[in-house]
């Protein structure tokens, strides 16, 4: 798999693979408590130096810049073992990068470093109850009274609510600016009047939930860019990840080829192997095809981000549109394979089931991407 | 490594490009609707080395490679998908001769299938074998020094129109698919009938029946040796399946340019029907699957010249899903010009032109 990489891209994906080959017991373990497994698979990450690959090289991190095309292979990789190990993994880009693009040499020196060592957690507090895809349309209010900013307002559906160390949140300066008066600001958990609401469950195991600003103080240093550029510094930033959402999904779909390989192998009916029915080899097929188109696109849109040869928006929207749809159709049909077997709860498949739904959803639904995608196409012809 | 593209193959592909908009496009409907067989353009692509790139420059080639030979076939295929057809033609025999041919026969018949003035084909197909090759009846009995063909090819692209092709036939039944021989012949001689056939679509490109009664060859004509035919054969359409795919891309990508295009004209309800995000919707699902196939050409195209050995798979994977892909992306296309273009010749000429040419190759 050549294309799109160098010869350290290679390494680092033979160097993760082996390591959570030999981690896959403690990736795989059932869990009981989310969040005490949330906080073990940050340590586990830091320790195994992993992290430290979504922060600069200047704060303890692997390269000078943070690399699109590190972060699709290390979540591709981690994917395939364990969901929560890689949304673990993608917070602590997601909660870092931001600080990563537009904090002060002050901000980044205290909060990158035990990030991309797995010592403190972080979280992006973006989506509120009546905010989503349309975000500029978030009430949080960020109120300015001497060298204090005031946050009020509830956020919802977000990771690592009430165990992150620090929250990148956003919140109106200037309402009546619509987007223009959003701004970002480092918020952290012990800073009072922020509170935890409420810890949402959702389908596949993840921490995450309702935080509240209740008049919550945070110092004017708190200020992430300048004031009314919180949305540059939200999209600047999912700008960058939103491929790697598609390598995720990647990582999901490998896995569910893989085991419907393997089954198929091994389960008999009609005196011969599944895989040896045409029915189930087209399946298989057509399976590793789109995975095949899907990688590629993936691999294409953060090449395209690291190499700043071209605007990498609209690759970055169709390797996330097409590698979460797919993997969503390689894993419904990998379940087919895998019958009634497929339904048993703990099965693996039952559990890419749940795993890979909410990747269509987060960071730019797929009906989002498409109208990127289209506007961007309509705009050009 | 990436797919970033060479000076040369980008000039490559605006060489292509301004001569599909220039001398292909703008005929391209007059062509299918009267069913021009458009030698002068065979010889102009020729001439310009279309056919040249998967060659040698010893036989008269250029040697630019299979992903110059995809970046060409997409711009031709977006221009007019039959021809698309004629490029195969060209290169396929072409190719089979390079790789199993002895100087003599190289020397000889390569060249004017690079220029275009030899117009080329391959006869595998009959009414009884198709995928399953092995089941073919034609045979080739040894008279002296002379093999006498005998037997029907069916669905040949090009069959009414070519001077010459490689032809598959059974030089020892018993012997199954190891007594399979390739030949390539011109068909300036006795013994062989034309039959030309209607089909769905690619109507500028010729497609029929050949029927071979005592057409004699000889052993200047055998490739390899006898029995060596299955071989040619597969090995052929491994060569041959990449191309198929790169022009599926440029249909593909026709499809979607003409609906983006009458998206930003057609104004219903006080908007253009670009505005609405329903079109939005299969605009974006159009440019992605074309995107994602035309990632599997070049990646396949790169594997080809990279590591040989792995060509094969890709080019399966590559040809089921871009096919399929094809098909859904061209129907998709098609589908906002059907459901949005009330102008009813529009349609029809578009369907002519792109639709059905796209669903042969599936």
């Amino acid at each position: 798999m050549a294309p799109f990489f160098d010869q350290d891209h290679l390494a680092l994906r033979a160097h993760v693979r082996a390591w959570v080959q030999e981690n896959w017991d403690s990736l795989n373990g059932r869990v009981s408590d989310v969040e005490e497994e949330a906080r073990r698979l940050v340590r586990l990450l830091g320790q195994a130096e992993i992290l430290a690959y979504v922060i600069p090289k200047r704060f303890g991190g692997q390269r000078e810049r943070v690399q699109a095309r590190d972060i699709c292979i290390l979540r591709e990789e981690l994917a395939r073992a364990s969901a929560l190990t890689d949304a673990m993994f993608a917070m602590q880009a997601l909660g870092s990068y931001p600080i990563t693009l537009y904090g002060t040499e002050e901000q980044q020196k205290r909060y990158l470093p035990p990030i991309g060592k797995g010592v403190a957690i972080a979280a992006f507090a973006l989506t509120e109850p009546e905010a989503g895809s349309d975000v500029s349309s978030l009430q949080t209010r960020a109120v300015r009274r001497g060298k204090e900013y005031y946050l009020t307002g509830v956020k919802r559906f977000i990771s690592n609510a009430g165990i992150a160390d620090s929250y990148v949140v956003f919140a109106s300066t200037e309402p009546e600016k619509r987007g223009k008066g959003i701004s970002a600001f480092v918020v952290e958990a012990d800073d009072p009047g922020l509170i935890i609401r409420e810890k949402t469950q959702l389908i596949s195991p993840h921490s995450i939930g309702v935080i509240e600003f209740e008049e919550c103080v945070v110092p004017e240093n708190s200020l992430l860019g300048n004031q009314g550029e919180g949305l540059k510094v939200a999209l600047g930033t999912l700008d960058v990840l939103r491929c790697t959402v598609g390598a995720a999904a990647v990582g999901f779909a490998q896995r569910a080829l893989e085991e419907a390989i393997r089954y198929s192998q091994d389960r008999r009916q009609f005196g011969q192997a599944l895989a040896e029915f045409e029915g189930i080899q087209f399946k298989l097929a057509d399976m590793a095809t789109e995975l095949e188109a899907a990688r590629l696109l993936v691999y294409q849109a953060a090449w395209t981000h690291d190499s700043g040869s071209e605007d990498p928006k609209q690759k970055s929207s169709m390797a996330k549109l097409f590698a979460t749809e797919a993997a969503q159709r390689i894993i419904d049909q990998a379940l087919q394979i895998h019958g009634g077997a497929g339904l048993v709860v703990g099965n693996i498949m039952e559990r890419l089931y749940r795993d890979i739904r909410a990747l269509r959803i987060y960071e730019g639904t797929s009906e989002i991407q498409k109208l990127v995608i289209a506007r961007e196409l309509l705009k050009k012809a | 490594m990436d797919f970033e593209l060479s000076e040369e193959l980008v000039a490559v592909r605006d060489l292509a490009r301004e001569f599909a908009e220039k001398e292909i496009a703008p005929t391209a409907a007059k062509d299918d609707r009267e069913r021009n067989f458009r030698k002068d353009l065979l010889l102009k692509m020729g001439e310009l080395g279309f056919f040249g790139t998967v060659i040698p420059e010893e036989y008269g080639g250029n040697g630019l490679g299979f992903l110059a030979l995809a970046l060409i076939t997409e711009e031709v295929a977006r221009a007019h998908s039959a021809l698309r057809v004629a490029i195969n033609m060209q290169i396929g025999p072409a190719l089979a001769l390079l790789k199993f041919g002895d100087e003599e026969q190289k020397k000889k018949w390569i060249p004017p299938l690079v220029r275009g003035e030899s117009v080329g084909c391959f006869a595998i197909t009959e009414p009884d074998a198709g995928s399953d090759v092995a089941a073919i009846r034609t045979t080739a009995m040894r008279k002296g020094d002379n093999y006498l063909i005998n037997g029907t090819k069916l669905w040949i692209s090009n069959a009414p129109v070519a001077d010459g092709g490689l032809v598959y036939a059974y030089t020892d039944k018993s012997q199954k698919h190891r007594g399979l021989s390739a030949f390539y012949a011109n068909f300036d001689r006795p013994g062989i009938t034309r039959r030309a056939l209607e089909t769905l679509g690619a109507h500028a490109s010729p497609i029929g029946e050949l029927t071979f009664e005592n057409f004699a060859l000889s052993a200047e004509n055998l490739l390899g040796k006898e029995g060596d035919g299955f071989k040619v054969c597969m090995w052929q359409l491994n060569q041959t399946r990449l191309n198929c795919a790169a022009g599926a891309v440029g249909l593909a990508r026709a499809g979607r340019e003409a609906a983006v295009n009458y998206c930003n004209q057609r104004e219903q309800f006080g908007q253009k029907i670009g505005q609405y995000q329903m079109n939005q919707d299969l605009i974006a699902q159009m440019i992605v699957h074309e995107e994602a196939a035309r990632l599997l050409v070049y990646r396949a195209a790169w594997l080809v010249r990279g590591r040989g050995r792995s060509v094969r798979r890709r080019c399966c994977l590559k040809n089921t899903r871009r096919l399929r892909l094809l098909y859904r992306v061209s129907r998709r296309a098609l589908l906002p010009r059907c459901q949005i273009l009330s102008d009813r010749r529009g349609l029809l000429e578009y369907s002519k032109a792109h639709h059905r040419p796209g669903r042969v190759g599936v």
